[in-house]
This record gives structure tokens, sequence and C-alpha cells, in this order.
């Protein structure tokens, strides 16, 4: 058995027993695999390293700090509720609808940042008390948060894991749009529709209209919105107008946000507030240090060298089921970390087969549905924390739009050549 | 029960604190500067980056620029390394000619750290060791930093949202970070970020001095099939080019010609080509250690450049026949034999092709015995 | 359900490794199919060759190689010497890549005198010329260098191939650029440009599907192949040399 495999198995082995068996969070089941893999390699323990894979993810933490601060905010205020009162009484008559511009909201954060959590944490969080006083079950409603997030984290424009793939062998992120639109809208569409439309098809406005706040709108009026209108205008005009517009970066985005939402709805004890929210981010952020350490020791003992090199030994079948299987399941330790160990070789083996675009953007999108991958799952678990249900019960509702969609990953691959046009 | 948690969490500090010095002091020994040999007779002037962009004047990229100056007017010529820091054949390279080169017609000028900033840190994720040694004959070691591509963000920080400088490149989303890549941002901005200011000074430099060509000196991983030995030049350096490797080849050093593309906006070949006068050129020697695939990272990786995986992606054809992963790898002696080389036959086709602006070296070690003996043989001891 | 989830999750990624373990170690199979990232000419890379003796046979077709490492220059079907190359002489491209310099550089090596060197020549020009260089293959960049369309290119190398078919000027073609310059985009211009040869030179890297010695039999033409681009010089010494 070749070292490098012997390393793996340890690293794993550790991660799990430390997880399962001692009961220790997953950021330290991680670090300890890592710390354990090192070991075995003969690297002892090596500070350095694990250092710097520790904070590899600072932006991505920044921006999930700060994020799950202004949610916080904006949910103390009022606004959220407000904002849902709203939405249902305009749409209420038409349920499919609803739920799918809903799917969209949900999208919208995650196309524009790439980042599911923070679709999780800022569009999921507004709408899942809408999905659930609609009547859809809090398991489903996790379930539709999570993929929708995941949804739009694959969408374009912005796209991490494809343009991870694309950067491994030089493509330029030109192009992907079309395929990633087509990959992802049915998908999110899908999705919403099949877990939720059964629960909303005859939707009794009177019954709903008891559990919304429809006075918080009236007493505060459109005061209460504009901490959210701050966050979409930054966001938007950061990128519109890059010339005129400083650079502010999401987490001061998110800060500028919290701020004002402090003076323009209910008032709260913010110090208390935002303690609670960090409270309940910490778990994840230690799991972005955990997969930082982990890929880097992947890295250092030549662990993600060696799973790269054996993927090319498949023949094409077994390699689309190594796509189908091995890489949304690698999104167990990072879905960034799938793109860039496993993406960029399946690219490579696949280039022969059809429009290079359309095959990055797929594999992408199947890189994307490994955020439902417990332990790290950080969609999945954001999802199920705000629904304020367990995750392993959220996740059974995901199962079959996540194989829906891993089977139209799959389709969108072998039909690469033909879907070319949407490059 | 409330002074036991007090305990624990100081305690839990403590601790965090303590790591962080351990793990600390190697982030400061990276932060330290390498110890160039500049014994060689033949050098006849230093220069430095911020003599031609004074905003560099203090910061950690006012870099070096050594003369060889051959008292006979001629062709100028600019070699440099250290654009992107853990490409160190090109450093090395650079080294090789600080150390040993003559210069007997003409002028040379030497830059091993073009991006000093970026031999300070290494990229997270990547593994990557933060120095190689050479154990000299004499028992003593010389030691060279590697480093990342980037330029710090402890010397740059942030990276902007969006950027659209003089080079014509517009950085955003995922190449944001490119804002701190030398080779994305030629020519410069005098006042721009640190990056552009370098870029801008090598700008300046090449006009005030009325440089005539330059080699930018690099390293691609074993899957960059198009870039690996290959020199890659600006339209107006192609007859300069096609003779320098055309002599290399006929010397059987199998390397390759290729155009700068009209879009490589900010790269030296492209930047600096479209806006100087010097012929540009830029040169990919092989490193294994720098892409995906590699075994457990360890200096002997990087120093021999034997990887067993990308020797064996390439005997499946996965990388086409561009050129070969051999056994015997891509050593660090190799790959600094071939930078010369070509470094050389360059400076040798300017001679030949512009016979007006005479430029002859002299002194460089054979590249044979380059390879054959490593450089704890061609690399001169501290003392 | 969580825990049961992770344990499945953690087995597939397990077995999934040991399977590959087990089934060949770190090397994969020659037999993989052959995929490499595209070339600068849009293409992807044929298939390795591997070296049986003195020659070597290509994994992907029965091609044999002619050359090798003590044999590195091979001329079949005839031969060609300087009596068929009257001047003037023109050194031009079709596809623009950089092997239209390197055969410039050649040129020089060799020491030919009084040739002309237009790599984007006219096709009116060839009436002007006794022996016409071509040198094949296609690079994105190199086109983009001279600042022509690959549209354009293809309509140039056709107006080229209109010129000379009938003409008395000798035609070389001029493959140097190896694998690298197959593909789809470079195999336009090679199978353009092949049927007007009179004469073919081409790196055997390159011909490992056998497109150049094939057009050389049809055609009833000479070939020399040739082990790397540097063994070049041998021909072009015998053809244009001081």
């Amino acid at each position: 058995m070749e070292i490098e495999l012997i390393v793996f198995l340890v690293m794993l082995g550790v991660f799990l027993l430390g997880n399962f068996l001692f009961k220790l969070p997953v950021s330290l089941s991680m670090a300890a695999g890592a710390v354990a893999g090192a070991l075995v390699a003969g690297e002892g323990i090596p500070l350095r390293h694990l250092f710097e894979g520790t904070f590899v993810y600072m932006d991505t933490i920044l921006i999930i700090s700060t994020a799950m601060v202004f949610m916080t905010v904006i949910q103390e205020s009022g606004a959220l509720e407000a904002l849902n009162a709203v939405i249902v009484s305009k749409f209420y008559k038409v349920p499919a609808v609803l739920l799918v511009l809903l799917m969209f909201i949900i999208m919208f954060p995650g196309m524009i940042t790439g980042s599911s959590t923070a679709a999780v944490l800022s569009a999921g969080a507004i709408v899942a008390p809408i999905l659930l006083q609609m009547g859809i079950p809090a398991p489903q409603t996790g379930a539709i948060l999570a993929i929708g997030a995941i949804m739009g984290m694959a969408a374009p424009p912005v796209n991490i894991p494809a343009m991870l793939i694309g950067g491994g062998v030089d493509m330029p992120y030109i192009g992907f749009e079309g395929p990633l639109a087509f990959l992802t809208i049915p998908g999110a569409i899908f999705t919403v529709l099949f877990i939720g439309l059964r629960y909303c098809k005859n939707l009794d406005y009177e019954k709903i209209k008891g559990g919304l706040d429809l006075e918080i709108g009236k007493k505060y009026g459109i005061k209460l919105y504009i901490p959210i209108v701050v966050i979409v205008v930054l966001m938007v005009a950061c990128r519109m107008l890059p010339n005129l517009i400083p650079n502010l970066g999401m987490p001061l985005i998110f800060m500028i946000g919290s701020a004002v939402g402090l003076f323009t709805g209910k008032r709260f004890n913010a110090v208390k507030a935002i303690r609670e929210a960090m409270k309940t981010t910490v778990p994840v952020l230690g799991k972005l240090m955990g997969v930082g350490m982990f890929i880097q020791i992947m890295t250092l003992t030549g662990v993600r060298g060696y799973i790269v090199i054996n993927c090319f030994g498949f023949g094409l079948v077994v390699l689309y089921a190594a796509i189908c299987i091995v890489m949304p399941a690698f999104g167990a330790v990072s879905s960034y970390g799938a793109a860039s160990v496993l993406g960029v070789p399946f690219l490579l083996a696949l280039l022969d087969t059809g429009d290079q675009v359309v095959i990055a953007a797929a594999l992408s999108f199947i890189c994307s549905l490994g955020d439902l991958m417990p332990p790290t799952a950080l969609a999945g678990n954001y999802a199920a924390q705000i629904v304020g249900e367990k995750y392993s019960k959220v996740l059974r509702y995901c199962v079959i739009p996540f194989i829906v969609c891993v089977l139209f990953g799959l389709f969108t691959l072998l039909k690469s050549r033909s879907l070319g046009f949407l490059t | 029960m409330k002074n036991n948690q007090l305990i624990r969490n100081v305690a839990v500090l403590l601790v965090a604190a303590l790591i962080c010095v351990v793990a600390g002091s190697a982030f400061w020994e990276q932060q330290q500067p390498d110890v160039l040999y500049t014994g060689n007779p033949n050098i006849t002037g230093v220069l430095k980056l911020s003599d031609y962009n004074a905003n560099l004047k203090g910061t950690i990229n006012d870099v070096d620029i050594y003369v060889f100056d051959s008292g006979v007017p001629g062709g100028k010529a600019f070699i440099y390394g250290g654009t992107h820091t853990n490409e160190v054949g090109s450093m090395l390279n650079a080294v090789t000619y600080l150390e040993n080169a003559k210069c007997e017609a003409g002028t040379i000028y030497v830059m091993v750290h073009a991006n000093n900033s970026g031999y300070t840190h290494t990229q997270p994720l990547r593994g990557q060791i933060g120095k190689m040694t050479f154990d000299l004959p004499d028992g003593t070691v010389r030691e060279f930093h590697v480093g990342t591509r980037l330029t710090n963000p402890i010397h740059q920080w942030p990276d902007p949202n969006y950027r659209f400088n003089p080079s014509g490149r517009e950085l955003k989303h995922d190449e944001l970070a490119e804002i701190r890549n030398l080779n994305r941002n030629h020519p410069g901005v005098q006042d721009g970020y640190l990056t552009e200011q370098t870029c801008w000074a090598i700008y300046n430099f090449i006009n005030t001095e009325g440089i005539d060509f330059i080699l930018d000196g690099h390293e691609a991983g074993a899957e960059s099939t198009t870039l690996v030995n290959t020199l890659v030049v600006h339209e107006n350096a192609v007859p300069l080019g096609s003779t320098a490797v055309m002599n290399c080849v006929i010397n059987n050093l199998p390397m390759r010609l290729e155009f700068s593309g009209q879009t490589s906006y900010g790269l030296s070949h492209r930047g600096l080509g479209d806006n100087t006068n010097a012929l540009c050129t830029l040169f990919e020697s092989c490193n294994p250690v720098m892409g995906g695939y590699h075994e457990k990272i360890d200096e002997a990786l990087f120093k021999d450049g034997i990887s067993g995986n990308y020797r064996a992606m390439w005997e499946a054809g996965l990388f086409g026949n561009n050129y070969e992963i051999p056994e015997e790898g891509w050593p660090i002696e190799k790959r600094t034999a071939y930078h010369m080389s070509i470094s050389k036959e360059l400076i040798n086709a300017f001679d030949t092709l512009y016979p007006d602006k005479p430029i002859k070296v002299s002194g460089l070690p054979d590249a044979n015995e380059m390879i054959e003996k490593g450089l704890e043989y061609t690399l001169k001891s501290l003392g | 359900m969580k825990k049961k989830f992770a344990a499945l999750l953690a087995l597939a990624l397990v077995a999934s490794v040991a399977l590959t373990a087990c089934g060949g170690g770190s090397a994969p199979a020659a037999s993989t199919p052959a995929a490499g990232p595209t070339g600068t000419n849009g293409g992807t890379m044929p298939g390795t060759s591997q070296a049986v003796g003195d020659a070597s046979i290509n994994t992907n077709s029965d091609y044999t190689f002619r050359t090798s490492d003590s044999n590195r220059v091979v001329t079949e079907n005839g031969t060609f010497t300087k009596d068929n190359v009257p001047g003037p002489v023109l050194v031009t491209s079709v596809g623009q890549s950089a092997d239209v310099s390197m055969l410039d550089a050649l040129m020089k090596k060799v020491g030919a005198a009084d040739y002309t060197f237009n790599s984007t020549a006219a096709a009116d020009e060839m009436a002007n010329y006794g022996t016409i260089i071509i040198a094949c293959g296609a690079s994105s960049k190199g086109l983009g260098a001279a600042g022509i369309s690959q549209e354009d290119e293809l309509a140039r190398a056709q107006a080229i191939v209109d010129a000379v078919k009938d003409s008395d000027a000798t035609v070389i073609v001029a493959h140097l650029g190896g694998a690298s310059r197959r593909g789809a985009l470079s195999d336009q211009f090679n199978n353009m440009m092949l049927p007007c040869a009179d004469y073919i030179m081409v790196v055997e890297d390159g011909n490992d599907d056998g497109l150049f010695t094939d057009a050389a039999t049809d055609n009833g033409v000479p070939i020399t192949l040739i082990y790397s681009i540097a063994d070049a010089v041998t021909p072009l010494t015998e053809l244009f040399g001081a």
C-alpha cells in the first residue's frame, strides 16, 4: 500500500473518529486529521503549514461573520417579518410563481458572491419564514434553502468552482454564463416545485395571515427596508461602477448595512444580538479553518497528487461514475477543494469528449452539490439552523433533487458537444 | 465555577499564543532577505529600482539591479528572475550571471529578485517549502528563499474589487489577486499599488537606460503544455528569439518559440514589448512542484524535480509530446542551465543580428557541467 | 442519518482510492484515451509514442516511426536535390505559427543566400518565385500577432493553393512544429497545402498518424522525415546551403 494512501486513510480515520467517537467539533476533528496525516507522512507537526491552511478562507470567514451580524440585525429590527408579510400578501394567489420567485431570491446573493453560505445567510434567512408560513414543513424548507443556495453558488455570473477548474488548465472564465444558467435554473425550479408545491397548492390567506406581523410594516413604513436596500445597492454598485464606488468589500458592506439597521426599526440590544450571532457562526468558521488545514496537508504529503493520478486510471464509464459520486462526496471536505483537487483532472480526462466550457461548467455544477455533504455541508447546516431543524432531517428531503441535479449534470457532460451553442 | 471557566479560557489563549509564537518564527524567518554573493569583480555598478520610481524608496521592492558594463559601447541586455518567486530556475540563472558573468562588449543588467515581496510568503493550500539549500564543496551552505507568484498582502493590501490599469487587463472576480502579480501589470502605474509601481520602475528603467532586449525568466508546472521550455516573444523580437531558440535546439536543448498573445495584457512580453523599444522575451522551464499533481513536497522534489506522477501522466499522453518528462526529472541545475543557455543565446543572437550594437558575455559556467555537477559546484561560497 | 451518511461517504472515498490503488498503482494505463489541454492551435494533442528499439510505434495508430536518435533524417519516395529548387526562393507561412520564424532562422543558419522571407505573402506574389517554402501550422497567437483572422488566413491559403497548383514553381511544404501543430485548425492548413507539395519536410513527431507520409505516397512526391527541428539543417543545407 502506498504511503499516500495510508496517509489519506489516517487523515480520514482520525477525522471520523474525532467527530463521531470523541464528539469533537468538525473543525477540531479536521485539524486532528491533518496533524495525524502530517505525522504519518513524516512531516512532524508542520505548524507553518497548519497555520497557512487555517487562514486560507479568511475572506470567506469575514463575509460569513459580518453577514450573520447583518441578518441578526434585520431580524431583530423587524424588517424580515415585514418583508414576509408584503411578499406573501401580494403573491399568495399563484403559489407556483411565488415559490419560483422566492427560489430566485434565495439564489441571488450566491450568484453575486459565488458563495452558498452567503445565499443561505442573507436571502435564505429572509425567505425561510415565508416558506414556513406557506405551510411547507421546516425540514422541507431547509432543503429548499440549501439547494437554492447551492444553485445560486453555481449560477452565473460568479461560479468559483468553475473558475478553479478553468484556472487549472489555463481556460479563461469566458462563455460560462449560458451553460451555467442551463444547469442551475431548471435545477432550482424543479427543486422548489418538487419539494414545496404539494404543501401550498391551495393557500388559505386568512390562515397564513394570522402568522404574519402586518403591524410592524405599517409602524415603521419603508424605513424598515433601508438596510436591505443599502446592502443590495452597495453590492451591485461596487460591481457596476467600479471606478466611481470605492472598494468596500463584502464584510464592510454588511457592517454598513448592520449599522444602518440599528436605527431603522425596533430597538434592540445590539451587543447581545451580535454576540449571539457570532456564537452560532463560530463552528462554521472553524470548519472552514479545518478544511484549509486538511487540504494543505493533503497537498504537502502528496495525497492530493495521489488521488488525481489514480483518477486517470479509470475507464470512461468508471470516470463518469467517479464524477457523480466522488466529486460531490469530496464536498464533505470542501466543494472548492473538490473543484481544485478533482475537477481539473476530470476536465483533462474529458477534454476530448466535447465542448470544454460546457464540460467545465457541468463539473463545477456537480462539485457545488457537494456543499450538501455532511459533516461540513456549509449550505446545508446553515439552512437547517435557520429553520431550527437537525441537518439530518433536512438532508433527507435533499436526496431526490440532489440525484436529479447530478444526473442532469451527467447528461450535460455526455451531451456537451451538442450543447456547445450555449457558450 | 466561574473561576474555572476563566482559568480554562486563559489557558486556551496562552496555548494559542504559544503556538502563534512558534509558528510565527517560521513566518518571520521567511521575511529575512537572501544573502547574495556580490564579489564578482566584473560588476561595475548597482542601481536600484527606486532610481526609476522614487515611490519604491523604502519599500521591500526597492530591488538592486547589477550592472556589467564592458566599457565597449554596444547593445544593452536586461536579464532578470524572481518575477514569480516560486519559479526558482529563473532566479538562479540571474544569480549565476551575478556571480560569474563578464561583459566583453555592450552592457548587461541583472536583477535577481524582481518582485522581492513575493519571497516573504508562500501560497496557502500549496504546501510549499519556504527555502532551498545547497551544500557547497567547502562545507558552507547557500540558502535561497522560495516564495510565491504574488506580492505579499503584508506589503500590498487589500486587493481592489476591480482594477483596470494601463496594462489593459481588466482585473475582476477571480483575477483580483493578480493586482499583486508582477507579470500581469506591465507597464505599471507610477503611483499605483506596490506591484504596479514595481512594474513602472522596470518600464522606466528600460526606457531610461535604452535597454535593447530583455529576458524575463519563469517556470511552469508540467501540465502547462504550451509553456514549458518555450521562449515567448513579442512580435518585434521574433528574429532574435527564433535565432536563439534555433541555436539552443541545435545544441540539443529542446526549446520552442511562441508568439506573445495580442491579449496577454500586463505580461512583460506584451506590456513592455508594446510600450518600450526593447525586444521583449520570456522563457519558461519545467518545474513539476508547481503543478497540482506532484508527490509529497520536500526539498528533494523542489531541487531534483523528479515526479513519478507527472512522468506517468506524460507517458499516458496527457501532456502531448511538446516536451519530455524524463525519469531523471527536471532538476534545478538543468532548469537553471536552460535559462542560462537561452539567455546566452539571446545575447549571441543580438550580437549577430545587430552588428552595430555588439554585446558579448563570458565567464558563465558550462551548461553541461552545471547539469552534471549541480549548482553546488557553480554557486560561490559566501565564506 | 447524519452519521450513517458520513460513514457511507467516507467509505465511498476510501473505496474509490483503494480500488484504483489495487488496479495499477500510480501509473495510469497506457491505453487511457489521450487527452490534453488544447494547444495554441485549438486542437487536442495526439497520442504519445513509445520507443521500440531504434524505431518506435505510436500507441494510437499503426504508424511506425522511421527516424530515431541514431537515424535522424530519412528521405522516402525518391530524391529531392538542389536542382529541384530554382530561385528566387520565398519562405512563407500558412497558419502563422512561430514555425515560420524558426524556418527563417534555419535558413540563415545554413547560409541560404538570397531568399525572401514574408510570412504573410499574398497569393499573387507566388508567380515571382521559382521555389516557395510554406511553413504549415496554425497558431491563434501567431494569427493575432500578424493581425489576421482565422477566416482570412484560410482564404489566403486557398488563394495560394490556387496560385501554385498550375504554376511551374516548386512548392515545399514544411511542417516543423511536431505534434503541437496538429489538431483541427492546423490540419485545415496542412490538408489544403499537401496536395500542392512537390516535396515535404516534416518533424516526424507531427506525423504519428501518417498524414504526411500518406500524402507523399498518394502524390508521388519525396518526403524527408526529421527527428527534431534542428535536423532540418541537414536537408536545408543540401538544398539551400552556401
